[in-house]
């Protein structure tokens, strides 16, 4: 009796929540974002309004969990693939995929276009971004549509992370007749069959990209009709988008828009992680030519001294207020080899000047430039002009040094430029920032030894072995502990040798209008749960009221 | 005529070749290319950077690459823009008709409310709404758009939301909306950045058109006329305006560089994805070949603005086109 009674409460709850669900289904998201994406094609897809809305089209085989691991395949969640299963020497995963699983257009999805996602990223003819992050793999088998069989030539712990983030699947029945060469811009990429919560509707290039709802997803339809992303021009017209009530959600907040939430009730601020670092990078080479040592920040005890100059908890507080965190080293802390407790360099003026002095850098009288044989203790602090924080963080930084006795000018150039002089080394030192994701292998190509493995992203040449080892190890570790261990010993080596000044880690705040209910924001990728948010019936606008147009 | 028409013809090819030559000739001294700028915080491998550039051929000498694209301009190409990886084609023949109705929109509406309100000026000449009307239009002049744009934009659509703060049309299933209710949307998103195009506009003809009416209204036969007993709006409407008219539509083509290179500041402000947002995001990405071609569609557009104002002014006013 009492198993029946449970049994017909779960049942009214069950029709209660099916009930509930489907009268809260409905509601078009409207996102304000700042660019237009560059291409829907998942292999060209770098820029980060191309992934947004290509990883709403496109479902991968498996995602991250909400741990954000990366090695092996702990908290790794089902998607395409229902389930997959390792070989013992763990150079063989075999996914299955989930039966249900469709394309836009209705055809299933299998095997064949895991294999032919696989051709298409490898092939250099289309040029994917992530072509590297499969240089493992070594075929893909399919003994039966609904089992893709991943062949690695090597093993390494984040191998399953590399493959299910690098490759997603492609319908085969679409592209495949396309010529490799012809896939970037083919008229079938702009308009996407895809295997997501959300099918490709329109596109009005510079203007706005609009999905609809998958009513058939193998997941359960999403809650919302439809997304559309309006994309404005500029800074100030994405935020007041929101603030007006044209946009529901913008990703990031600015300093500057945080100050106008007080006057808009129907505006709300939701805190997430966030993978971001800036930073004051030296450069170790001469900029006129690499091959010479840079006239000052060659010097590893010079770099220390300015960095113990800066006092970074005030310049953070002046740019951000609260709405960033003084950095650490060359990582974030949302990432998971993440370590709180390292030893930095703090800030202390008055040591940072006796280190300047018994450098041999004297000022010949109070508030003077330093000189060291007739050389000023003088540089140019490169920074975009693309960005008002860096910009405002190089003023700020321009007066601290000067109560030194380091004259520093600012030059700000626009960010094309900036990334050229910075790629070909041509500067001193600049007002560098980074987006991390969530494996740390990252670091060792923005901060390992320029070589053919690593240091792509090393514009300041700075190269410590102590370093590279210990990255490599950590790398190599199969277990998150032993990972630890190792990337703090490199960690720290970074700090110390100072290649950079590591000044701060903004925090995330998304903008979100009241009427929205959303899941909480994933720090890698906020609109991993998007099929899930919802739009209170009783704040439904017109705009709402029709579902976006089928294609 | 003939020969006016023929000069204007030559001038207009002679500026199309010297400001196309001088833009890509400026572009080699700002470093970059579309696929610098979108890699910040990337770990794209050197060797797939070096596949874009050669793919859309950014890694040739420059000088190859002008005469390749004026090759390919040679057979009615205008090459591809990597930047938003379609054909330039394809991007300027959106982006051109918004700037045409904007710009259009503007002129029609600044021109009209500019000699309305020259005429009522000179029609109160030193009473209060000439005054005013001259305060307004001196602050209209002196103030630049781009910051009338974001006062707009910030008071009239942010705070107050009157009207729309950017975009071409309203989100939501506007396709499925009937198409009158379609176009009032579009003017109703166009309201902002042509309002605040067509005052600049506004303030610069009333400027001129109060100038030139008070020179004719010194003129003889106006004396005449009011000896007659014409009204005084008659003598402003019938007799003064007409022969006021020319130096505000010789105006007309002065303004139109400036128009168009307000436009590019106004539609980044609003949203608006014309010739000039274009034009920006491609000065921006370092996209040469788009560059190229919206340098010279734009060229094109305001020489022949320029070149029709002319003729226009002529007929109005034969004495210059003997004196030419």
């Amino acid at each position: 009796m009492r198993t029946r009674h449970l049994l017909l409460a779960a049942l009214s709850l069950a029709v209660a929540c099916r009930g509930r669900d489907a009268g809260s289904a409905g509601g078009t998201l409207i996102v304000s974002v700042g660019a237009d994406a560059e291409t829907l094609f998942p292999p060209l897809a770098v820029a980060s309004q191309g992934r947004v809305i290509t990883e709403l089209l496109y479902d991968k085989l498996a995602d991250i969990g909400p741990g954000l691991n990366t090695i092996g395949d702990v908290g790794f969640v089902p998607r395409l693939a229902k389930s997959w299963e390792w070989s013992a020497d763990s150079l063989v995963i075999t996914f299955h995929l989930d039966p249900a699983a469709r394309w836009h257009d209705g055809r299933a999805v299998t095997a064949r276009d895991v294999q032919y996602a696989f051709h298409v990223w490898t092939d250099s003819a289309v040029g994917a971004a992530s072509r590297s992050w499969l240089s493992s793999v070594d075929s893909i088998a399919a003994p039966d549509s609904l089992t893709a069989r991943v062949h690695f030539r090597s093993r390494n712990p984040e191998q399953f992370y590399s493959f299910v983030y690098a490759l997603i699947p492609l319908p085969a029945h679409q592209l495949a007749a396309i010529a490799d060469t012809s896939l970037h811009d083919a008229p079938e990429v702009r308009a996407p069959i895809g295997s997501g919560p959300f099918k490709f509707v329109s596109w009005t290039p510079r203007a706005r990209i609009e999905l609809a709802a998958n009513e058939t997803y193998y997941r359960g339809r999403p809650k919302l009709d439809g997304v559309v992303f309006s994309v404005a021009a500029q800074g100030a017209t994405v935020a007041a988008k929101l603030f007006s009530g044209e946009a529901d959600f913008l990703e990031q907040l600015s300093p500057p828009d945080f100050a106008q939430l007080p006057a808009h009730a129907d505006v709300r601020a939701q805190a997430y992680g966030g993978f971001d670092y800036a930073f004051l990078q030296f450069n170790t080479r001469d900029a006129r030519s690499a091959a010479r040592p840079h006239p000052l920040f060659a010097d590893v005890a010079l770099r220390r001294a300015l960095s113990m100059a800066v006092d970074r908890v005030t310049l953070v507080r002046s740019v951000y207020d609260s709405l960033a965190r003084t950095a650490i080293g060359p990582f974030s802390r949302t990432q998971w080899t993440a370590d709180t407790t390292l030893a930095g360099i703090g800030f202390d003026r008055t040591r940072a000047a006796r280190m300047l002095d018994s450098l041999g850098w004297r000022a010949a009288t109070e508030g003077a430039v330093r000189t060291r044989d007739g050389r000023r203790l003088s540089f140019v602090l490169l920074a975009p002009a693309s960005s008002r924080t860096r910009q405002a963080a190089a003023v700020l930084l321009q007066e601290q040094f000067k109560q030194v006795g380091v004259e520093v000018t600012i030059e700000s150039v626009d960010f094309n430029a900036f990334m050229v002089r910075a790629q070909r080394g041509t500067f001193d030192a600049l007002m560098g920032a980074m987006r991390t994701t969530a494996s740390p292998r990252g670091v060792r190509d923005v901060w390992g030894t320029p070589g053919p493995d690593r240091g792509g992203s090393n514009w300041g040449h700075w190269s410590n072995a102590v370093f590279d080892a210990h990255v490599d190890s950590a790398l190599a570790a199969t277990g998150t502990a032993a990972a630890r261990a190792q990337f703090r010993v490199a960690y720290q080596a970074a700090i110390d040798d100072a290649p950079a000044i590591w000044l701060y880690e903004p925090r995330m705040f998304a903008g979100v209008h009241r009427r929205v209910h959303i899941t909480p924001l994933r720090p890698d990728a906020w609109w991993s749960g998007i099929a899930e948010w919802s739009i209170d019936p009783a704040q439904r606008l017109p705009r709402d009221r029709r579902a976006p147009a089928t294609p | 005529m003939k020969r006016l028409v023929v000069a204007r013809l030559l001038q207009a090819a002679a500026v199309i070749a010297v400001v196309v030559t001088s833009v890509f000739v400026l572009l080699q001294f700002a470093p970059g290319d579309p696929f610098a700028a979108s890699l910040e915080g990337t770990d794209i491998p050197p060797g797939v950077r070096a596949e874009w550039r050669a793919r859309y051929g950014f890694d040739l000498p420059p000088g190859e690459r002008f005469v390749r694209w004026i090759g390919a301009l040679a057979h009615g190409q205008l090459g591809y823009a990597a930047s938003q990886r379609r054909t330039v084609a394809s991007v300027l023949a959106d982006a051109l008709p918004r700037t045409l109705l904007l710009v259009g929109v503007a002129l029609i509406l600044g021109f009209t409310f500019g000699v309305l309100a020259g005429l009522l000026q000179v029609r109160h000449h030193r009473r209060w709404p000439d005054r005013l009307l001259g305060a307004l239009t001196l602050g209209g002049v002196a103030m630049p758009e781009f910051l009338l744009g974001l006062l707009a934009m910030t008071w009239l659509g942010a705070r107050w939301r009157l009207f729309p703060v950017a975009g071409l049309a309203s989100e939501g299933d506007v396709n499925a909306w009937p198409l009158w209710e379609r176009a009032l949307d579009h003017l109703w998103h166009l309201a902002l950045p042509a309002g605040v195009l067509a005052l600049s506009v506004a303030a610069r003809v009333a400027r001129h058109q109060r100038a030139a009416l008070l020179g004719v209204m010194q003129e003889d036969y106006i004396r005449t006329a009011r000896a007659k007993g014409v009204g005084a709006w008659d003598v402003l409407r019938r007799h003064a305006l007409p022969n006021a008219m020319a130096p505000v539509i010789a105006l007309l083509g002065l303004a139109m560089p400036s128009l168009v290179g307000g436009a590019v500041l106004i539609e980044k402000i609003f949203g608006w994805p014309g010739m000039g947002l274009t034009l920006f995001d491609a000065l921006l990405a370092r996209d040469y070949p788009l560059i190229l071609a919206a340098t010279l569609l734009s060229t094109v557009v305001v020489v022949a603005a320029r070149a029709l104002a002319d003729l226009l002014a002529a007929a109005f006013d034969p004495r210059g086109l003997r004196a030419t």
